[in-house]
Order: structure tokens, then C-alpha cells, then sequence
């Protein structure tokens, strides 16, 4: 009825009162809001203070309804952020560099192969068990067994870099961290024992710790104090002789590699890459055959120069202090006082002379008799 | 008797508008016209002067009565009136067009 009425005609007089009030309805409102909006500025003391107007504030902090552009009204810019691998120098997500660095460095709570290893081995036993939970689905008693089984699996499966450091520590060296450094893998080293591949550095710091007399029976050394009440004085000077000496030797090849053929410039990365090398990758025969034929050597297959120089030294210094060495080691006297003259220079360097103090030619003999037990 | 008649059919009449005006805000409210009227009517009186206006007459009343004894109730009393006289016709005129419209569109509909 009332709808026949508003379709009927634009000029009928009841609607067009009917539209006015309306219509007043509506002005009466927006003045009514003016009026609460000035009586809050009123009240609030800013109604006459000039340039503070809302409704230009208000037009400039809206909210901006557009696509493209946040509610500012600003391109959103995808911020990326990336690190830098200090090992290999790439570029990488943020979230992606922690996983990165386990792999590239070898080490963090699982390293590439570890972590490989014990996938493999879950998967394994996590095929078997899922078969068995199948099976025993139905059984309510059955499950919290088998949880409790596969945990201890778990534990038992679970290999911690860390325990196996520490591990390999205690039987004499972290060949690892070697086998690492040279890029060798480290399963083809670990046949052999691990004091042999350890460097300078790691050899004596072993032996300022430990009783470190080598065992006949297990070959490895020994892990106690310096005051072990199984081996005797004696025999642990054997032992500091021995290894000390043998990494004498690799010095001395150094040397006359130095002298003979490279320059300075050049030479400094190759000696360093060559030290890994021989420390690293040294057994008795080598460092014996070294010994024996220290002039006419010839020159080792070079590796690569690598990055890992941990000690990088100035260029001239290493090299004059190697010519002094190998003048004192050569003339066999007055190599005791020479340790702390070099310790200025890489660890290796020093520790090496310090070393000249003990080794003497006649005693090349006695200690390759040592090595044929080892 | 003919003045009862007449009354009678005021009577009718006001209760016939009252029931107009009912079901016309109730289909404005219901389909939000009613909203976008109110918007479209500020937009315009701000764009003719009208807000600036009746501000400037605002601030003259206060004024008057101290800022602090100034209350709402004052405010409405005195601006209700003045804001509805000052509205533009070519501003009332387009609302009563496009309300027109819009109930036109509910009919046919």
C-alpha cells in the first residue's frame, strides 16, 4: 500500500514532507556530530588554537584501502635478509644459514653426515616399528612399550658430534677437525691412529695434559694425567721425543721446499697448504723417509692454496725464521735456545723449534724403533 | 459531525504518513542507503562552507557562554536550527533526488 504510494508520483505532497523530514533527519545528525565534536574540543581545550584542524589529520592518517599499497599507503618492499657464509662466501636466507653452516663447517648439533647416517638408520627401524604399531594398533597396553622402546633405540642411535669429539680427544687428536681442514674424508684417515695426524699444536697441548705413552696393545695413547702411575718417566719422554720430533721432520722438508724453489710471494700459501698436508696426512714410513733424505726431496704434489690459514703470518718473517732453523737444525747445536726467540710467529713455527731441542740425529734411530710397534 | 469527520481523517492521514516514513527509514537503514546518504550529505555540506560556517557560529556562541560552562544540550539547542537553514537547496534538492531514486529501485524490484 504505502509502497504503491511512494511509486505513484514525484509530485505527491505527503511523500515530499515525508522525504523533507527525512532529509532533516539527516542534517540534524551531522550538525548533532559537529556539535559533539566541538564541544570535545572544547573541552579538551583545542577549539581555538589555530591550524589544528581534524578533519586534516584525519584525511592524512587514513586508512588507505587500495591494492598494491599497504594501509599507508606505501609499496610494500620485500626485505630480504641475507648472510654471508665466512666459509664458502655464499649468499643465503637468513633462515636457511644455520642448516647451511652444519653442512658447509661439519659441525653444530648435526652435521650433514651424521644427520644423513642416522636418517638412514630411523628410517630403518622406523619402518620396522611402524610396521609393528600397525600390528599391535588395537592393543592399548601394547603402545606406551613401544614408544618407550623406540626411544631408547633413539638414544642408542643418536651419535652427538660432541660425544664424539670428545671422544676422539680422549684416544689422541681430533683428526676430524684435520680430515676437515685438508678436505680429506674423514673415514680414509680414521684406520689410522690419531695421534699421527694431528698437528704441532694439537700434539703438544695432548701431551702438556695427559700421560700420552703410546700402548702396544690398543695403540692409542694414554689419556691420563701427566702424573700416570702406569707408565714411567721415561717412557713419556720416549713419546714427546718421538712425536715432537717427527713433526721436526716436516719442518725441515718445509725448509728446504722454502729455499729451494718458490719466492716469497707465493710460496707463503703453498707452505701453508703443504703443512696441512704433510702434518695431516703423515705415517711412520713417511717422516722417516724424510729424515733420511732431506736434500734431494722432491717436491710434493701441491694442493690447492687454501683459505685455511689459521695463523696468517707477515711474509718475510716466517721465512728467514726458517732458514735459521734450518741452519741450527743442520749443524745439530744451540737449537734449545731457540723457542722462545719465535714465538712471535705462527704456534706451529715456535712449538717446532722447541722441538729441535729434543730431536737429535742419533736418536733417529731409537725412535724409529719406537714407531715399529706403533 | 463534519469536524469530527475531518478529525478523523487527519488522524488517518498522520498515521498514514507516520507509517510512510517507517517502512521508507526502514528499507534506507536495511539496505545501508541510509549511511551512505549521510555520508554523500556531510561530504557536500563540508565541500559548501556549511561546516566551517556553523563552526565559526559555534565558537561565537561559546564564547558568549565561557568556555567552561558551555554544555552539549547548549550546543544542539542552539545549532539544530541554524544548521538546518543553512543547508543549500541544490544540496537538499540532490538528496531528495537520489533518495527518490533508490525507493523507486526498491518498487521495482
Amino acid at each position: 500500500m504505502v509502497e504503491a504510494d511512494v511509486t505513484q508520483s514525484d509530485l505527491d505532497p505527503d511523500q515530499k514532507a515525508v522525504l523533507d523530514s527525512v532529509i532533516e533527519e539527516l542534517i540534524d545528525e551531522v550538525s548533532l556530530g559537529l556539535c559533539f565534536e566541538i564541544h570535545r574540543s572544547c573541552k579538551v581545550g583545542s577549539l581555538f588554537l589555530s591550524g589544528f584542524d581534524d578533519t586534516a589529520s584525519d584525511t592524512e592518517y587514513a586508512i588507505i584501502d587500495r591494492p598494491g599499497v599497504d594501509v599507508l599507503g606505501q609499496v610494500p618492499s620485500k626485505k630480504s635478509y641475507e648472510c654471508v657464509c665466512p666459509n664458502c662466501q655464499r649468499h643465503l636466507a637468513a633462515s636457511r644459514f644455520a642448516p647451511h653452516l652444519e653442512k658447509c663447517m661439519g659441525m653444530g648439533r648435526n652435521s650433514s653426515r651424521i644427520a644423513s647416517r642416522r636418517i638412514a638408520n630411523n628410517q630403518k627401524h622406523g619402518s620396522e616399528e611402524s610396521g609393528q604399531e600397525d600390528e599391535n594398533d588395537n592393543d592399548w597396553n601394547y603402545a606406551p612399550e613401544s614408544k618407550r622402546v623406540r626411544k631408547m633405540k633413539k638414544e642408542k642411535s643418536t651419535n652427538s658430534p660432541r660425544n664424539r669429539r670428545l671422544a676422539k680427544l680422549r684416544n689422541g687428536g681430533s683428526s676430524h677437525d684435520a680430515a676437515a681442514v685438508t678436505g680429506d674424508s674423514a673415514e680414509s684417515l680414521e684406520a689410522a691412529p690419531n695421534y699421527e695426524k694431528m698437528t704441532l699444536e694439537e700434539r703438544k697441548a695432548l701431551l702438556l695434559t695427559s700421560c700420552g705413552v703410546i700402548s702396544e696393545h690398543t695403540k692409542r695413547m694414554c689419556t691420563r694425567t701427566g702424573r700416570c702411575v702406569q707408565h714411567s718417566d721415561e717412557q713419556r719422554r720416549q713419546v714427546r721425543q718421538l712425536l715432537l720430533r717427527q713433526s721436526r721432520a716436516h719442518d725441515l722438508e718445509d725448509i728446504h721446499i722454502d729455499i729451494d724453489t718458490f719466492d716469497d710471494a707465493e710460496s707463503q700459501s703453498l707452505r701453508e697448504s703443504l703443512q696441512w698436508d704433510v702434518s695431516s696426512n703423515s705415517s711412520p714410513a713417511d717422516s722417516t723417509s724424510t729424515n733420511n733424505s732431506l736434500s734431494g726431496m722432491p717436491l710434493p704434489p701441491s694442493t690447492t692454496a687454501s683459505g685455511h690459514s689459521s695463523n696468517p703470518s707477515s711474509l718475510g718473517a716466517p721465512t728467514t725464521h726458517k732458514r735459521s732453523s734450518a741452519k741450527s737444525s743442520n749443524s745439530n747445536s744451540k737449537a734449545g735456545s731457540k723457542p722462545k726467540k719465535h714465538k712471535t710467529n705462527a704456534g706451529k713455527h715456535s712449538v717446532s723449534s722447541s722441538s729441535s731441542s729434543a730431536s737429535s740425529s742419533n736418536k733417529d734411530q731409537h725412535s724409529s724403533n719406537l714407531y715399529d710397534f706403533s | 459531525m463534519t469536524i469530527l469527520v475531518f478529525i478523523q481523517s487527519l488522524q488517518e492521514r498522520k498515521l498514514k504518513d507516520a507509517q510512510m516514513r517507517a517502512t521508507i527509514n526502514q528499507k534506507l537503514v536495511e539496505t545501508g542507503e541510509r549511511e551512505r546518504l549521510k555520508e554523500l550529505l556531510r561530504a557536500r555540506l563540508i565541500e559548501c562552507g556549511w561546516r566551517d560556517e556553523l563552526k565559526a557560529y559555534c565558537k561565537e556562541i561559546v564564547q558568549q557562554k565561557g568556555l567552561e560552562h558551555i554544555t552539549v544540550d547548549d550546543l544542539v539547542t542552539e545549532m539544530t536550527p541554524r544548521g538546518r537553514s543553512l543547508v543549500p537547496d541544490e544540496v537538499k534538492k540532490e538528496l531528495l533526488q537520489r533518495i527518490r531514486t533508490f525507493l523507486a529501485q526498491q518498487s521495482n524490484m
